[in-house]
């Protein structure tokens, strides 16, 4: 009975002297998967997010090498060549001098009498204050949720058809860029020594309400994709050629004129 | 009785040779089998760190385009708000040249019949709007006629006469409401503002 309990029993010398070849095979297929788990798959799964990391860094690098290429030849884009346009066209301030002076120029050209004439700028301010202040979300505005807004110009006239009729169309040609809102059309009435008032042949009255557009402008983040080169639809083109940009010098003032006296107060 | 065999020893040898033939194979192909995997791991490290080198130069061109456009942050503030100007002009001026057209043509054709303009507003959808009042009814004919004239419907197809009402001393007052061949509102159709004249052509306050 116990000589069988011993042959019962594995005989692991034995099976290590007879069959070493199989024990190798058992420990090679362990280190093997040993190795699989531990390092060969999460390895591959490093390869491939690395290989995903590197197409993104490189995509990215090209953006900003992009970027970089452009803003250093800024001055070749379509854009920049009509910067003094667009920014006469849209300031970025609130341009009142220069719009009662277009205003002037436009009604001397056409022949019509402003017999009224009124304008509500707001407050005027520095730049910076001026910008600062217009990107409270506080501050009262003619236009809502656009980046720019308007300085409103009341005004009656007073003369014939075509002239009135010149003078809308001139308006479309003045900078600021400025629309007509705003029309009432009527008889003129000249008024006669009796006290009454009779109508003028073909002379017309229009009360007119102008905006006069001005950008406001929205913050500008670091990293912001540059926008691509612009190129105005050609009948936008065409309309921006027509406006009439004031030339610098014109009509400004460089020094004291005094008639030629010494003492101004003689 | 069992046959015994004398000579077993043999035969289990021969047996046990045979097993350990198996078990050499299996080991020969074992070992290649885990040789593969070790280069496998030695590529795929090798590769890594490759990759992790690339990925470290890309970072440092990203890092130095990264200031020469910092050093280029004004130009680059104004390329950007030249870009919204742009976009904000094409807006306004998108339809100016349609509206311009459409307002010269009435005005010019209600002054031609002495028709009083007491308001004009441009609403959505490219529609514009004159409230108008002629002195009597046969004025206010005769600007109908006009209106429907083949002239008129040649240019603007699209004109509907409403709220017509008779005022205290006569006068006839309406809405002409033209369809310009416009798709986007203005912004300024917001300030809309109503003026209302008395007889005498002076606004009620």
């Amino acid at each position: 009975m116990p000589e069988d309990k011993k042959k019962k029993q594995f005989n692991y010398r034995y099976f290590l002297q007879t069959r070493q070849y199989l024990v190798v095979t058992l420990a090679l297929a362990g280190i093997s998967l040993l190795l699989g788990i531990l390092f060969l798959f999460p390895g591959v799964g490093k390869f491939q997010e690395l290989r995903s990391e590197q197409a993104k860094e490189t995509s990215a690098l090209n953006t900003l090498v992009n970027k970089r290429q452009t803003l250093e030849n800024v001055e070749s884009t379509n854009l920049y060549s009509l910067k003094d346009r667009i920014n006469t066209i849209l300031p970025s301030n609130k341009p009142v001098l220069p719009l009662v002076r277009e205003i002037e120029r436009v009604s001397g050209e056409t022949g019509v009498i402003i017999s009224e004439f009124g304008v509500a700028p707001g407050e005027i301010s520095t730049v910076s204050a001026e910008q600062k202040a217009q990107s409270s979300s506080t501050r009262p505005r003619l236009i809502q949720n656009k980046d720019y807004d308007g300085i409103q110009t009341e005004l009656v006239l007073i003369g014939k058809i075509d002239s009135i009729n010149a003078f809308l169309k001139g308006l479309n040609q003045i900078t600021p860029l400025t629309q007509t809102t705003q029309l009432a059309l009527k008889s003129a009435n000249q008024k006669l020594a009796s006290g009454s008032a009779e109508p003028v042949n073909n002379v017309f009255e229009a009360s007119l309400t102008l905006t006069s557009y001005f950008f406001l402008g929205q913050p500008i983040t670091a990293g912001q994709t540059l926008p691509s080169d612009v190129k105005f639809d050609p009948q936008i083109e065409a309309q921006i050629s027509n406006f009439r940009f004031p030339v610098a010098s014109d009509g400004q003032q460089l020094q004291i004129e005094d008639g030629g006296k010494e003492n101004l107060f003689q | 009785m069992p046959t015994v065999t004398i000579n077993f020893l043999r035969q289990r040898r021969k047996q046990l040779t045979a097993l350990q033939e198996t078990d050499k194979k299996y080991a020969m192909v074992l070992g290649y089998v885990t040789g593969g995997v070790v280069i496998a791991m030695i590529v795929i490290f090798v590769v890594n760190f490759f990759f992790r080198q690339q990925l470290e130069r890309l970072k440092a061109k990203q890092a130095a385009e990264q200031n020469k456009i910092s050093s280029l942050a004004s130009v680059e503030v104004e390329y950007i708000t030249l870009a919204q100007k742009a976009s904000d002009i094409t807006e306004l001026l998108k339809d100016q040249g349609v509206r311009q057209k459409g307002l010269e043509f009435f005005t010019t054709l209600f002054a031609n019949n002495n028709v009083t303009v007491t308001e004009v507003a441009f609403l959505e959808d490219g529609i514009i709007q004159f409230q108008i009042s002629t002195k009597d009814v046969f004025q206010f004919n005769a600007l109908l006629n006009q209106l429907q004239s083949d002239q008129v419907l040649a240019e603007y197809p699209n004109i509907a006469v409403t709220d017509l009402n008779r005022g205290k001393s006569g006068t006839y007052n309406a809405a002409v409401s033209v369809h310009l061949a416009v798709a986007t509102p203005t912004p300024a159709a917001a300030t809309k503002k109503k003026v209302i004249l008395d007889d005498n052509g002076k606004p009620v306050e």
